[in-house]
Parts: C-alpha cells; sequence; structure tokens
C-alpha cells in the first residue's frame, strides 16, 4: 500500500460514506470540510428513504454504510410505502430529528480510527500528468496545507458557483447562511471536465406554535416501525406525527398573480431543475386542471419549532410566500422561520466517469454526490460508499468494485449516470431498475452483503447473524417447495374467509402462497414452519415464493444479458460498412465505440434493429470466414 | 411441424434433396450442397463431352453407378461457393422423373455419404454462410406462401415503415401503460389510484396487436377468399363463362336446361385476384327434387358473396327469376352479363355491363378486366403485411396482454403489472428489430419451412 491515503471534500451524505468505506478499509482517510458543525446537515427535507431510495438506504445499509443505521437511530416517523398485501416493492421512509442526525454523523466521523476531519476549503486540485497528487487547502487561519493524496474524493454538493435566488435577490452561497465553493469548480474545469447548471430549491420553514394543526388531516407512522439497518440498531426516540393539508384556488392564484417575480418564470435561473421535485409556481402553471395539490407538513426535530412544509419548494419572494402559505387550510397565522430559494450552481458531465467513479481521464480522482448531477442524500451516500471504496482500493492497488444493473440499485444509478448522464438532476425511481421485482429492500443483504465482507466493511458478527438469516429463508423455501396442504373442510372454510376458492386436491405449500389473495401469514396458519420467522424473513420468503415465476423470467433476461455482454465487437469494426444503419446510427456507434453488443445496447439512439443489423454484420463475417475454410 | 434442432445439424455434411415436384414426373431434380458435392459428381457423372465437372457450369451426360454402369442420361449443373444459393459448392442433377431411377440416385447419394436434408436446410446453409439474411429468408417463406399475384406483390413490396408506424402505435400504448403503473408505485401516496386508468391503453395495444398479426394468417391461409358467383337462368351459359374464366374444362356444359344441378366451387386467379368462382344451378322454379336442392344452394351462395355476375342469355334476355335475382341481391356488388354475344339472335341491352361469348377468349378477358375494376379489394388486403416471424411476436404480445388483463381486474399489485408489461414492450419492440442473438437461429429454423 502507498503512503498518503485518501482525501474526501465534503461532509455531506456522500463525503461522510466515502470517508467511513475508505478509512474502515484501513486507508489513512482526510475528510475537509468548510464547517465541521455542518457535516450530516440535512439541507432539505427531514427524511430519509421513500420510493426507490428505501431500496438504495438498505443496499448502503448491506455494504456497511452509515446512513441506515444513522436513520433507525434518529428516525421520529417510519412508514413504510406500497405495503399492500402482495406487495413487491415496498420502500422503506423515515422522518428523522434533523439535529440528531447530523450529531450521530459528527460522532461516528469523529470516533472512526484512521479518519480526520481538516477545516478549511480546498483551493486546488494538483495532478501530474493524468494522475491526482494531492490538494491544497486554505485554512481558517489563512494558511495554505498541502495534503498529497494517492485518491481524491470530490463531493461538494451544490457549492459549486452556488447562486441562492429568493424573489428578485441574488446571493453566493450553496446553503442558507453558507459560503459558496467558488474555486474548485474553475480547478474541475481546468481538469478537464464539462460543467452543466442545475437548479435545485427547498420550501420555506414554519413556526410550529403558527399553525393550527387541528385543520389538517394527521398522518401518524406505522404502527410497528420497521427498522432500515439490516445490523443491530434501535427505534429508540419517540414517534411523532405528520400532517397533510392542501392548495386551493387562492393559493394558486396569489401565486399566478405573481409569477413575473419568480427568478424561474422571469428567465433569472436558467439551470435545470427536477421534473418530479417542481416548485409550487411550477405545479400550478404546469397542471392548471389541477384543483388542488397535497402539502405534507413534516416536524424538522424533536426540539426544534421548525416545520418542513413538503411540496412548496418555491423562489417567489418572501412577501409572495407568507401571502399564499397563508391561503392553506390551518396555515392562516402561519410565521416564518426561514423563506424558501432556489439554488443554481455546477456539477459535472457523469459520462466523464467510469464505473467506479474514477474520472476516465485522471486517474485517482474521484466525484460523487450532487456534483454528479444528482439529487437526495440516498443517492449522493451510495455514490459515496462507492467512491470511497474504490479510492480505498486505489490506494491498495487492488482492481475497482464495481456492481451491475442486474443486481443492485446502486449498479442502476451507476450504470445511468456513466453511460446515459443526465438532463436534469437525477433521482431514484424503481421504474429506472429492470430487474425491480428481485431488486428488493428486504434481500438487500443476500444480494450485497457478501462484497461488503469481501471489502472489510462488515464485521464477522454481523456476517454470521447475515448467514444465519439466508440459511432459514433457503430452508424455509425448501420446505413450501417440498411440503404439501391437504384438502379440507376448515381450510376451505378460512380459503372463502380470504375470498379464494376451495382446495380441489393437495397442493404444495408454495403453490397456495402464489394466489394472489393469499398471504404468508394466512398460509402458515396451515402450514406451520418448525421456526419463528422474524418480520423481514418472512418477507423475503413471501416475495421469493409468490413471485417465483417472474423473478425466474428475470433471472433468463440477465443471463440473456450476460450473454449480449459475451458477444465483443471489434474496436476496428467499421460502421460505414454495415448496410442498414442510419447515418445517425452509424454515427453515434463510430463515436462510442461499445466493446460489447450489450454496450451498444444502451446508447441512447440505438434502435434494436440497428443491433441486429450489427449483429448480422459480425455473423455473416464469421460465416464467410467459416467459409473459406471449406 | 418438427422443431429441429439446428444445434445437432453438422456444416461439415454434404446433403441433398429432391427440389422439384412430387415423383413420377418428366424429370426430377436433386440439389446436392457441401463439400461432398464435387467429389460425388465426378464418381457418379461422365460428362459425353468428356470434360471434368470442376467448374461452374451446365452438363450433359450418364449418371453412373459404383460398377460404372449407366442409370440414366442426366443434366447436371454445378454452382461453385461461395457463388451458390447456399455459398457451398453445389451440384445440381436434372434425371428423368422416374421412381426407379430417383431410388437408384438416392442410393448412390447415401453410398457416398451424403445425407438427405431436413426441411429448411438449404436455406439455412445460405443464412449460415452469409448468402442470405432474416429478411430474405422471410420473404422467400412468404413466396412460397402467396396464392396470387396480389399476394407476391404484397410480398414482395413490403416496407418496415408502414408496419413500423403500427407497431410504434401499439408501443406507444404499451409506454403509457408502463407509466401508469410505474407511476402507482413510484408515486404511491399521491396516485395509487391511476391504475384504474390503464384499462384502456393496455385494450388498445391489445387489439391492434391482434389486428396486424391478424393480417398475416389471413395472408398465409389464403384467408377467406372471397366467392365471386354466377348467377342466371338455367342454359344462360354460366357453366361456360365459368370454365373460361378459369381456362379449364371443369364444369358440365350441356344445351339441356338445368344441366349443372349443383353449386360448382374453384379456385381462380382473375388479374392477380384471387377469386372462389362458383357456378350456381339456374335460378327458376325447379323441374327436379335434386335441382331444386342445386338451386337452394345456389342462393345461399348468393347470401354469402362478395361479388355476383348476372349471366343473361343475350338471345333470350331478361326473365323473371333473373329479375327477381336482381331485386333480391342488387345490393351487393355484381355485374350484369349478357352473354352468347357470338349467336344469332343475341340483342344488345341497355341493362348489360358486358357482352360476353365464352368462345371468344378476348371477350372472357374484357370481363375479367371489369371484374377487377368493380370488385374493389377488401381494405385489408392494401395494408402493411407483418412476417411470420413478426406476427408471432404480437400474437404472443397479444396474449400476455390478455393475461395482464384478467391479473389488473383480479387486483393484482402494480409492480407485478408493471413487470409482465415490460416483458410485452420488449417482445414488440422487436417487432420491428432486435431479437436475441440464439433465438434468431433457433426461430429460423424452426419458422421458416420453405421447402429444401
Amino acid at each position: 500500500m502507498k503512503q498518503s491515503g485518501v482525501v474526501v471534500i465534503g461532509g455531506g451524505h456522500a463525503g461522510i460514506e466515502a470517508a467511513l468505506a475508505s478509512a474502515r478499509m484501513g486507508v489513512p482517510t482526510t475528510l475537509i470540510t468548510m464547517d465541521p458543525s455542518k457535516i450530516g446537515e440535512m439541507s432539505c427535507n427531514p427524511s430519509i428513504g421513500g420510493v426507490g431510495k428505501g431500496q438504495l438506504v438498505k443496499e448502503v445499509d448491506a455494504l456497511g454504510g452509515e446512513m441506515g443505521k444513522t436513520a433507525d437511530f434518529t428516525g421520529i416517523q417510519f412508514k413504510r410505502l406500497n405495503s399492500k398485501k402482495g406487495s413487491a416493492v415496498r420502500s422503506s421512509r423515515c422522518q428523522s430529528d434533523k439535529k440528531l442526525y447530523a450529531l450521530r454523523m459528527q460522532k461516528v466521523v469523529a470516533e472512526q480510527p484512521g479518519l480526520r476531519v481538516l477545516t478549511g476549503e480546498v483551493k486546488e486540485i494538483r495532478t501530474q500528468g493524468s494522475s491526482v497528487q494531492g490538494v491544497s487547502v486554505a485554512l481558517p487561519s489563512g494558511g495554505l496545507e498541502w495534503l498529497p493524496a494517492e485518491a481524491v474524493v470530490v463531493t461538494s454538493g451544490t457549492f459549486m458557483k452556488a447562486l441562492m435566488h429568493c424573489g428578485e435577490s441574488k446571493n453566493e452561497g450553496g446553503r442558507f447562511g453558507e459560503k459558496s465553493a467558488l474555486g474548485l469548480s474553475d480547478s474541475l474545469k481546468d481538469l478537464g471536465f464539462h460543467l452543466l447548471r442545475l437548479k435545485t430549491g427547498t420550501p420555506p420553514r414554519l413556526l410550529r406554535g403558527s399553525i393550527d394543526f387541528s385543520k389538517m388531516e394527521r398522518h401518524p407512522g406505522d404502527p410497528e416501525p420497521r427498522r432500515f439497518s439490516f445490523w443491530d440498531t434501535r427505534i429508540e426516540l419517540p414517534q411523532v406525527d405528520c400532517f397533510l393539508t392542501y392548495s386551493n384556488a387562492a393559493t394558486h392564484d396569489t401565486i399566478r398573480e405573481n409569477l413575473a417575480r419568480s427568478p424561474l418564470y422571469s428567465g433569472e435561473i436558467r439551470g435545470i431543475g427536477p421534473r418530479y421535485c417542481p416548485s409550487i409556481e411550477d405545479k400550478v402553471v404546469k397542471f392548471p386542471q389541477k384543483e388542488r395539490h397535497p402539502l405534507f407538513f413534516e416536524p424538522e426535530a424533536l426540539d426544534s419549532d421548525w416545520i418542513y412544509p413538503n411540496g412548496i419548494s418555491t423562489s417567489l419572494p418572501a412577501s409572495v410566500q407568507e401571502a399564499f402559505v397563508r391561503t392553506l387550510p390551518g396555515c392562516e397565522r402561519a410565521e416564518f422561520a426561514r423563506f424558501g430559494y432556489a439554488v443554481e450552481y455546477d456539477c459535472i458531465d457523469p459520462r466523464q466517469l467510469s464505473l467506479s467513479f474514477e474520472a476516465k481521464h485522471l486517474t485517482g480522482l474521484f466525484l460523487a454526490g450532487q456534483v454528479n448531477g444528482t439529487s437526495g442524500y440516498e443517492e449522493a451516500a451510495v455514490q459515496g460508499l462507492i467512491a470511497g471504496i474504490n479510492a480505498a482500493l486505489k490506494v491498495k492497488e487492488a482492481p475497482p468494485f464495481t456492481l451491475s444493473r442486474a443486481e443492485s440499485y446502486l449498479g442502476v444509478l451507476i450504470d445511468d449516470l456513466s453511460t446515459h448522464g443526465i438532463t436534469e438532476p437525477y433521482r431514484m425511481f424503481t421504474s429506472r431498475a429492470e430487474f425491480r421485482l428481485s431488486l428488493r429492500e428486504d434481500n438487500a443483504d443476500l444480494r450485497l452483503t457478501p462484497y461488503g465482507k469481501a471489502l472489510g466493511l462488515i464485521g464477522d458478527d454481523e456476517y454470521h447473524r447475515f448467514q444465519t438469516r439466508a440459511e432459514k429463508i433457503e430452508k424455509s423455501r425448501a420446505l413450501l417447495d417440498q411440503g404439501t396442504i391437504k384438502p379440507s373442510e376448515s381450510l376451505d372454510r378460512d380459503l372463502a374467509a380470504l375470498g379464494s376458492s376451495p382446495l380441489e386436491q393437495a397442493q404444495f405449500a408454495s403453490q397456495l402462497l402464489r394466489r394472489p389473495e393469499i398471504g404468508l401469514d394466512d398460509l402458515l396458519g396451515w402450514f406451520p414452519l418448525p421456526w419463528e420467522l422474524d418480520p423481514e424473513t418472512a418477507e423475503t420468503l413471501e416475495v421469493e415464493v409468490k413471485y417465483a415465476g417472474y423473478i425466474a423470467l428475470q433471472r433468463d433476461e440477465i443471463a440473456r444479458l450476460r450473454k449480449m455482454q459475451g458477444l465483443s465487437i471489434p474496436a476496428s469494426l467499421d460502421y460505414q460498412r454495415i448496410a442498414g444503419l442510419s447515418f445517425e446510427v452509424r454515427e453515434k456507434l463510430t463515436k462510442a465505440k461499445p466493446g460489447t453488443l450489450a454496450d451498444a445496447s444502451t446508447i441512447p439512439g440505438i434502435t434494436p434493429a440497428a443491433l441486429t443489423a450489427v449483429l448480422f454484420h459480425l455473423r455473416q463475417n464469421e460465416g464467410l470466414s467459416a467459409h473459406r475454410k471449406v | 411441424m418438427a422443431v429441429v434442432d439446428r444445434k445437432s445439424l453438422s456444416f461439415e455434411d454434404t446433403i441433398f434433396a429432391l427440389a422439384s415436384g412430387p415423383l413420377p414426373s418428366a424429370v426430377a431434380i436433386y440439389r446436392v450442397s457441401g463439400r461432398g458435392a464435387l467429389p460425388w459428381a465426378s464418381k457418379h457423372f461422365l460428362a459425353s463431352s468428356g470434360s471434368k465437372v470442376d467448374a461452374r457450369g451446365m452438363f450433359y451426360g450418364a449418371l453412373i453407378d459404383a460398377a460404372g454402369q449407366e442409370v440414366d442420361q442426366v443434366l447436371l449443373l454445378s454452382f461453385l461457393g461461395p457463388h451458390s444459393f447456399t455459398g457451398e459448392n453445389v451440384v445440381e442433377v436434372q434425371c428423368h422423373g422416374s421412381l426407379a431411377v430417383a431410388e437408384k440416385l438416392e442410393r448412390l447419394f447415401l453410398a457416398q455419404g451424403l445425407r438427405p436434408a431436413v426441411r429448411g436446410e438449404f436455406s439455412y446453409r445460405a443464412f449460415h454462410y452469409g448468402k442470405m439474411d432474416l429478411g430474405g429468408m422471410a420473404k422467400l417463406g412468404d413466396v412460397f406462401a402467396a396464392r396470387s399475384g396480389h399476394d407476391l406483390e404484397r410480398v414482395y413490396q413490403r416496407r418496415d415503415a408502414a408496419l413500423q408506424s403500427e407497431v410504434s402505435k401499439v408501443r406507444e400504448h404499451l409506454v403509457r401503460l408502463q407509466a401508469i403503473l410505474d407511476t402507482a408505485v413510484d408515486f404511491s401516496e399521491e396516485y395509487a389510484s391511476v391504475v384504474e386508468s390503464a384499462k384502456s391503453p393496455l385494450v388498445h395495444a391489445r387489439d391492434l396487436c391482434r389486428a396486424v398479426a391478424g393480417r398475416y394468417e389471413v395472408f398465409k391461409q389464403g384467408g377467406q377468399t372471397p366467392r365471386l358467383v354466377l348467377a342466371g337462368a338455367p342454359n344462360a351459359g354460366k357453366s361456360s363463362l365459368f370454365n373460361a374464366l378459369l381456362c379449364r374444362y371443369r364444369a358440365i356444359v350441356n344445351a339441356e336446361p338445368g344441366t349443372t344441378r349443383d353449386a360448382i366451387e374453384e379456385d381462380v386467379e382473375i388479374n392477380g385476384r384471387r377469386w372462389k368462382l362458383v357456378d350456381t344451378a339456374g335460378f327458376r322454379d325447379a323441374g327436379s327434387e335434386t335441382e331444386k336442392q342445386g338451386i337452394d344452394l345456389g342462393a345461399d351462395y348468393l347470401e354469402s358473396a362478395s361479388f355476383w355476375v348476372l349471366v343473361v342469355d343475350g338471345t333470350v334476355g331478361l326473365t323473371d327469376a333473373e329479375a327477381h335475382l336482381l331485386k333480391a341481391y342488387g345490393d351487393l356488388p355484381h355485374l350484369v352479363v349478357w352473354n352468347k354475344r357470338d349467336l344469332p339472335g343475341f340483342c344488345s341491352s341497355d341493362v348489360a355491363d358486358a357482352e360476353t361469348s365464352a368462345l371468344d377468349s378476348e371477350s372472357v378477358q374484357e370481363l375479367s378486366l371489369l371484374l377487377s375494376k368493380r370488385a374493389l379489394p377488401p381494405p385489408e388486403a392494401s395494408r402493411a403485411l407483418p412476417t411470420s416471424f413478426q406476427a408471432k411476436r404480437l400474437l404472443t404480445a397479444a396474449t400476455a396482454l390478455d393475461s395482464l388483463l384478467a391479473d389488473l381486474s383480479n387486483g393484482v399489485v402494480p409492480e407485478v403489472l408493471g413487470e409482465a408489461n415490460r416483458m410485452v414492450l420488449r417482445q414488440v419492440e422487436s417487432v420491428v428489430g432486435d431479437v436475441g442473438v440464439e433465438e434468431v437461429l433457433d426461430r429460423v429454423f424452426a419458422e421458416f419451412c420453405i421447402g429444401k
């Protein structure tokens, strides 16, 4: 191993995971932040997880990351989404106590052996030839410190050339009350990165005491909260409610009248915002037929007066924000703790990164998180984790660690970013994953924990626990597949009560479970297993048995994909010679030089017909060469 | 048809097959392909010119057995690879189409280690050696299936663009369906009820898949060949016209009224369109019981006619029975023909669309031209024709959509529906393009059963 180790720039959700992973893999690591008290800050909504995002948190956890653990210890409301009977894409979400979340992360970072926190601002990333040498840091004392490093992980979030908009006023800065990192953007540009300009926003914060919650719908958490982590965590904080209210005609009128004062519509903001998390201005303009929009009021922390009104992200001027918020039921006398704002920032084109998040053109330079054009804490955390792991592997002179689309949401995210790039801030959806029935929250450990163990991020005790669980699932599965249930009057009565038809003849237990109206709980009433199942294990078992057919089909599809990956395209292939390709397709293929047919299939605009033409061309050449031997 | 496992077939083998029709016949044509083709010819063929068969060409000479005995006088053609149909060396033997000669010849092939080809193997080799692509194979298969000039035209003028626009409509529906289902999963808190709107795109996509695929089925089976019915009074000359249109002698023609006691049906191609031409018994009060049945049958045929021709004896003029027919079936597309133009006593009429004589081939020709002008082809025939490959995929998609619809009404969760729909989408996308690597070859062999 080399000497100087890994430097991580930034202490947000990506930076934390990167620094912890690297240090836990035994590589000396330095985390540089402009303000250590902001490490682990939840700068926008006070929640972790959600549909698609919960899966990411579970995957981070299964690989030995920190986000799920901290979410469990600091969660004040837990909810599983899509959890009705038969669901295969259940997703976890929690409201976190923002203050405690950041405090716990700061504690974990501080206590991590081999990890040093340095306060300062990175002025330059220095390279020699095409490899990274280290960074120079401006210290609060005014001096400049030179930090040599074999690998540098940049997780600078929304801070590059950040510009905050609130109505007509503009301020430089990445977050409310925080500085913007001006130098870093230029440094990356000098290093050959293409920069894109994006936009995001945050809603105002309201004071709890000024809101009349009796005029809103109460939204409690699940009666039996489920943890994120597969490991040793507890939900120990008191659980609280959220509240739901709706916008109305008066809200929409107020916004419409003042649209010209929104920097989004006056042309001040040029960055591209996310479609899935639109500002309230966008919602009103783009969905004029919708009479109301749901707004969720979430507490920011147990001992905080701040309420986060989810759904009214805005950059309208303060006075307009006051006017439209006060049209909401329960908010007639709402007081503002802070006004909403939009922020424009630079990000890099993630197509310049390899699957390990290392820059393709600069050895040892890794980028992770919002700087790559993503949005969300969870998306940031997974990138941080993978970049941190690979930075450490780089120092250890070991081959990179990457994941495929077929085995994880992580792989989907990595592949989407590095192959397709972004057109708006990238957020995870389950629909991005081709194999979402196989990539579930409940089996994240089965898919990924062995990797975590091999990397040194999962301890022996944890791994033993994982193995016990995996065995139990396998044995239970075998019992359900081989054990039979015989028809009986009492069974038919039970079945009728569930709206299910009577049993005609003896059936394997697993077959009965495949009926949509029957759950594992019901089945175990007639076919008890010789051991107890914890809820997580029961969930894995239920989905695996119920959707075995689909899961098997997905496995076939994955195999097909692998086969395509096995069909290599010679680099010398002249696409001009292939008949039946359009000019555009030829250009794209010539430029991208895909190594395999599978790579070619992921290039946007490459039609299946074009792939076939390439395949035939290759086959024909094979055939002709075979003929010469005849 | 049994599906042959192509992996069990070796390209090392030299294969042979009878390329011409059933024996006995005037001439039988055998084709041989593979590395053993030329050595076989040099052993069993003696060109009368004395030249050796080692170049591309046509040779006349004797087929001889192992003992040097002459079996038959044959023509032998040799095509050297790669400029042959299969891309390999190919030898064609044209012998007399006697069963005895054929049997001896086949024994001579087998004795030299040649083996009979399985169905489609020649084409498969052509595909393997890059002589023909998948589109070419599909086309060849459909050329064999074509039943009329119009069918052939549809095959040769098949344009992907027309089909592509229909498939992209299906795709749009499916993508919309996928979007609805994914919304229900990814945004369940706000949009759980959106699933209800999934039915409409699903049904649209399914019906369109079926409609397009159905076109190939109709094409392949010759479909419901439309009926062209000849009707008229007894002895108006329907059977003579029928025979003239068929260009061969089929119906019994007799000067005595009421000769055709049954309706007679024959397939005929008139200017590129396929018809079932029906000759009916004459319409009048039936003289005998058999004839009555024939007449009833004729009426049944008229009920189901796509087009009918009223044949009137031009020397007699419109009878009451014929006037009655015109009244009853005048709404159906039809022509009125004044027949027996060649006879004295023939009088023209304003009612007639054409004047004919079965003995005058020019007048029959004019009648067939008029027929093709008046009888418009069904709209279906002018739409894009999918290949068997494409039709099969569309049908599979439609079937999958049927069960998806059932699952949807049974309340199956949207993520599982979405999974099924994703597979349908892939299926549909592959209609106008990509086909899985191995799948291509397996399908080629199983589907393109195009003779040898």
